[in-house]
């Protein structure tokens, strides 16, 4: 066994790589799941900046091209001032003439110069303009854009301003004046108004959320107070620099974290700008960031689930497999090992109930001697119930008479054609498919039943399976069949050889037990045999002869005869060893133990030849004693003289057990314990138990404690002996010779039955005497049978002793014989009677008169 | 233990000493007749039958220690049953052989009868 694995550990090694394989190929999964994910992640955090650089440069575009917008209305506006400067009223200085041409240009409510149109003359004073006139026409001399126009000559754009009349907010264009000769007469002047900046909805839809418009004083002409911005700083850099992108800057209202895009109109000089918090400018392209990483997100998770998922289904798989394959191992094991068909039906059931999930199976076979399937095995989930076999049959009894499988899949199907199958739950069938088993595809020899719990189509891999299974157990059936067949043979056969009854006394019980073994489908060469003899004797003989099979049967069969025929003859155990021995050829081997009991008296001699010990058990001790002092190699390498006898007498509660190898050996304990184990056993009766209790007693828990039954053949014989029998009834020969051990076992049995000494004495020799006279007279000498009957009763024996002879009448008279006058001066009673049959001679004796008689 | 054994000393001389041991009854008579026989035809004046290690007598074999005495009286001589057991001075006792053969309580005794009888033979 060393250096060689058990294939079981060797499969746990592969489903370990398995294993770990499956576990790398997970781990490289993950790692590259997750790593383009990251991948994607930054990416999409790369595009987040690239749309942040396009928000503000789109911001920008909205500056520059609200810059341009501004500067293309100051110079269309200018261009619309110097056309009218130039207009004849203007040149020529009519006030009146201008007033209505500038009503006519610029009508109340119209689009042009809706703050108004006028002219202003080089003192300052304001001469003409488009609107009503209402009391005294405002000086403007002290105006910045009037004193700019006429120190330059050229066309200037004012900033915010707040009209002295009105008090309007407005921008004031203006361009200078000249008459004909080219001379600068004064400045035409054209307000706009500037309505108080509003977020409009106009203004979110075109991105000009935030704009600011700063004129070159610095006032924010988009505040309602014409405001400076508190951050004079950015202001600076605003006019310095024109045109520019801020992202992180600090606002005009002086707060951090803005982003700042600013243009200037170079018509106006004013600054363009917008200037919002970043988190709003960018706000679109960072939800669309937070979208892309959540997206990735969810296909991360989605990757992972569906991977662990594909994982743990790998290892479901791999772990079905692996069981799989351990069912199928165990199953060929168990059929390798199968002897019977119950066992092959067993490891069928146990396989198809393991393969498959919430199913019972049913193995029904066809015996050779059954008219019809019996149901051999039944295993699974929700087995029991009250269903009867002939239910649990029916499925696997219609694939066996079609020879082919038979399929319901729904719960309707199954109850249409399976009645019998339990319906309600917890043991509700659902599907069934049942296949006959077939031996080569020709005779059927049962069939198989699977009841599913669930609505289940068998696929054509499952059926496959199980076919397979079932190819494996036919042909397995087809042997275990025959194998029993010729067990039971092999066992009739044993059973024929030995004797079916033993012979009953008073004061004794036998009882035997053969049990063939498990494995062995041979007949065996263990026997058991008992002899009572006429006499009172009892012979036993346990045996075994070496090997199985008819030779060894045979063997044993002659043995035993042998020893039936020496038992009538001999009382000596070792003599009746010794003249078994001429019966054993020699390459044979037989252990035998053979022993010699007196009923009467319990003397007992045994020999043993190579046989494990007969065990005593003293009925009032519990003692358990090994008989094993008197042993000779077995017949066959025993020399004639070292077959030996021991005598003992036994107790008076007794129960004497003798047995072959078979019920205490194992193949793996040896014998000594085996003994030890069966002593402990008959040690434990408490008395009270027959002999046949005892051995049912013993086979029984021998059995138990090895669980997988016998390994070889057993044989046993148990005797018991209950007290010193208070009758004496034996048959002894005629002969004078016999009446020496008669009168030995008369008075053993007498002391033993407490009769006193005298008493003793006087019986013993009345029934010599009569005895004589049998043998004297009745037989004249001739042999023949003497019977002795001794009747222990109350207070006094009762003796009869018989003979079939044909009396003599002696001479002189018998009557006045010494054998009468014995028998007369011992006994109370003493009468003969003849007949054709033979002569009785009654006696009785009175007991417990011990000092009177002694006086005699 | 069943077998009778027969042990017979100064078979020449005056005084014999037959012993018996085991049983003497009608299968064991047998050796007993033959060398009472022998012993009878040397003519000893006494012969003594230790019974000390007889176990058993039955009728016969009374029947026979009588028949000897005979030969032995008829012939002047006499023969006495020294030390017989309960069982066997049983049997003797309901034969009442007592009355025949004399019987000693021990061997030593009833050879002390035996020389008692000689003087008194002596002196008649």
């Amino acid at each position: 066994m060393i250096g060689r694995r058990a294939p079981s550990d060797e499969r746990d090694a592969l489903d370990r790589r398995g294993l770990g394989r499956r576990r790398r190929i997970a781990l490289v999964a993950v790692v590259a799941v997750v790593g383009l994910g990251a991948v994607a992640a930054v990416l999409a955090w790369r595009q987040y900046g690239d749309a942040k650089q396009h928000a503000l440069s789109e911001a920008h575009t909205r500056v520059v091209l609200a810059a341009t917008v501004f500067d293309t209305y100051f110079g269309g506006e200018l261009a619309a001032l110097r056309s009218i400067a130039a207009s004849p009223s203007v040149v020529s200085g009519d006030v009146p003439a201008m007033d209505a041409y500038f009503r006519r240009v610029q009508p109340r409510n119209g689009k042009l110069f809706p703050g108004g149109l006028g002219w202003i003359d080089s003192t300052g004073r304001t001469r003409a303009t488009s609107t009503a006139r209402r009391g005294k026409l405002p000086n403007v001399a002290d105006r910045g854009y009037f004193k700019q126009v006429m120190r330059t000559g050229r066309p200037f754009i004012s900033s915010g301003l707040v009209t002295r009349t009105q008090h309007k907010r407005v921008v004031v264009m203006s361009v200078p004046t000249r008459d004909a000769s080219g001379r600068l007469t004064g400045v035409l002047a054209g307000a706009l108004p500037i309505g108080p900046a509003h977020t409009s909805k106009s203004a979110i839809t075109l991105g000009y959320q935030g704009l600011v418009m700063v004129d070159r004083r610095g006032q924010q002409l988009t505040d309602p107070g014409f405001a400076r911005p508190a951050n004079t700083a950015l202001l600076d850099r605003m006019r310095h620099r024109h045109d520019e992108v801020l992202a992180d800057a600090r606002g005009l209202g002086g707060a951090g974290g803005d982003v700042v895009t600013y243009s200037t109109s170079k018509v106006a000089d004013w600054i363009i700008a917008i200037d919002r918090p970043s988190s709003a400018v960018f706000a679109s392209a960072r939800q669309v960031l937070v979208l892309e990483w959540v997206s990735i997100g969810i296909a991360l998770l989605i990757a992972l689930g569906l991977m662990a998922w594909v994982y743990r289904r790998a290892n479901r798989n791999a772990e079905i497999d692996r069981q799989r394959a351990l069912f199928t191992n165990a199953y060929s094991r168990a059929l390798a090992d199968a002897t019977t068909h119950g066992q092959v039906a067993d490891a069928l059931a146990t396989v198809l109930a393991a393969w498959f999930d919430d199913v019972t199976s049913v193995v029904a076979l066809k015996l050779p001697d059954a008219p019809q399937l019996s149901v051999c095995a039944v295993r699974g989930a929700f087995r029991g119930g009250p269903e009867s076999d002939e239910a649990l049959a029916a499925p696997a009894v219609a694939a066996f008479d079609s020879g082919e499988a038979v399929v319901a899949r729904s719960e309707p199907a199954v109850r249409e054609r399976f009645a019998g199958l339990r319906s309600e739950s917890p043991g509700r069938v659902r599907s069934v498919y049942a296949e006959p088993i077939l031996r080569r595809g020709e005779r059927s020899l049962g069939a198989v039943a699977l009841l599913f719990r669930t609505q289940r189509k068998t696929s054509e891999t499952d059926r496959t399976r199980v076919r397979a299974f079932l190819e494996q157990a036919a042909e397995v059936f087809t042997r275990t069949i025959r194998q029993e067949r010729e067990h039971e043979a092999a066992v009739t056969l044993q059973r024929s050889l030995l004797p079916d009854s033993l012979p009953e006394r008073d004061g004794a019980e036998l009882a035997v037990r053969y049990q063939a073994g498990s494995a062995g489908l041979e007949v065996g060469g263990d026997w058991y045999d008992a002899v009572l003899r006429p006499d009172g004797f009892v012979l036993l003989s346990v045996g075994d002869v070496a090997g199985r099979g008819i030779r060894a049967a045979t063997l044993m069969a002659q043995l035993r005869n042998a020893f039936r025929a020496y038992a009538f003859d001999h009382t000596s155990p070792a003599e009746i060893g010794r003249r078994l021995l001429r019966h054993v050829p020699e390459d044979e081997m037989v252990t035998t133990v053979t022993v010699s009991l007196d009923l009467y008296t319990h003397a007992c001699a045994y020999a043993v030849s190579g046989h494990p010990p007969p065990l005593l058990l003293d009925g009032a001790t519990g003692a358990v004693t090994r008989l094993a002092s008197s042993g000779s190699p077995p017949l066959g390498f025993a020399d004639p003289a070292a077959i030996v006898e021991e005598e003992l007498t036994l107790p008076e509660q007794t129960t004497l057990l003798a047995y072959t190898d078979g019920l205490v050996e194992r193949r793996d304990t040896c014998i000594d314990d085996g003994i030890d184990l069966l002593a402990e056993i008959l040690a434990e009766n408490r008395g009270g138990e027959s002999a046949d209790e005892t051995a049912s007693r013993l086979l029984g828990v021998v059995h138990e404690r090895r669980g997988a039954g016998f390994d070889d053949d057993a044989a046993f014989l148990v005797l018991r002996l209950m007290g010193i029998p208070a009758r004496m009834e034996i048959e002894i020969p005629a002969d004078p010779g016999a009446l020496a051990l008669l009168r030995a076992r008369l008075r053993r049995w007498l002391e033993a039955r407490g009769v006193g000494e005298q008493e003793r004495i006087d019986a013993v020799l009345a029934i010599h005497e009569a005895c004589i006279n049998s043998v004297e007279h009745g037989y004249q000498l001739a042999g023949g049978t003497i019977r002795v009957v001794v009747e222990h009763g109350e207070g006094a024996l009762d003796i009869a002793v018989e003979d079939q002879g044909q009396w003599r009448p002696p001479t002189p008279d018998p009557r006045r014989g010494r054998g009468s006058v014995i028998m007369n001066a011992t006994m109370e009673a003493a009468t003969v009677h003849h007949d054709r049959n033979g002569t009785r001679v009654e006696l009785r004796q009175r007991l417990g008169r011990e000092a009177a008689t002694t006086g005699v | 233990m069943s077998a009778l054994e027969v042990e017979v000393t100064g078979a020449g001389e005056d005084v014999a000493l037959v012993v018996l041991r085991g049983e003497l009854d009608f299968a064991s008579g047998e050796s007993l007749s033959s060398a009472l026989a022998d012993l009878v035809a040397r003519h000893p004046s006494r012969v003594v039958v230790d019974l000390a290690e007889l176990e058993f007598i039955d009728s016969s074999g009374v029947k026979m220690l009588l028949a000897a005495a005979k030969v032995i009286e008829a012939d002047g001589r006499s023969m006495i049953l020294a030390a017989p057991k309960l069982s066997v001075r049983r049997a003797l006792e309901i034969l009442r052989i007592g009355e025949t053969v004399p019987i000693g309580a021990d061997r030593d005794t009833a050879l002390e009868v035996d020389a008692d009888s000689r003087r008194r033979g002596g002196a008649a």
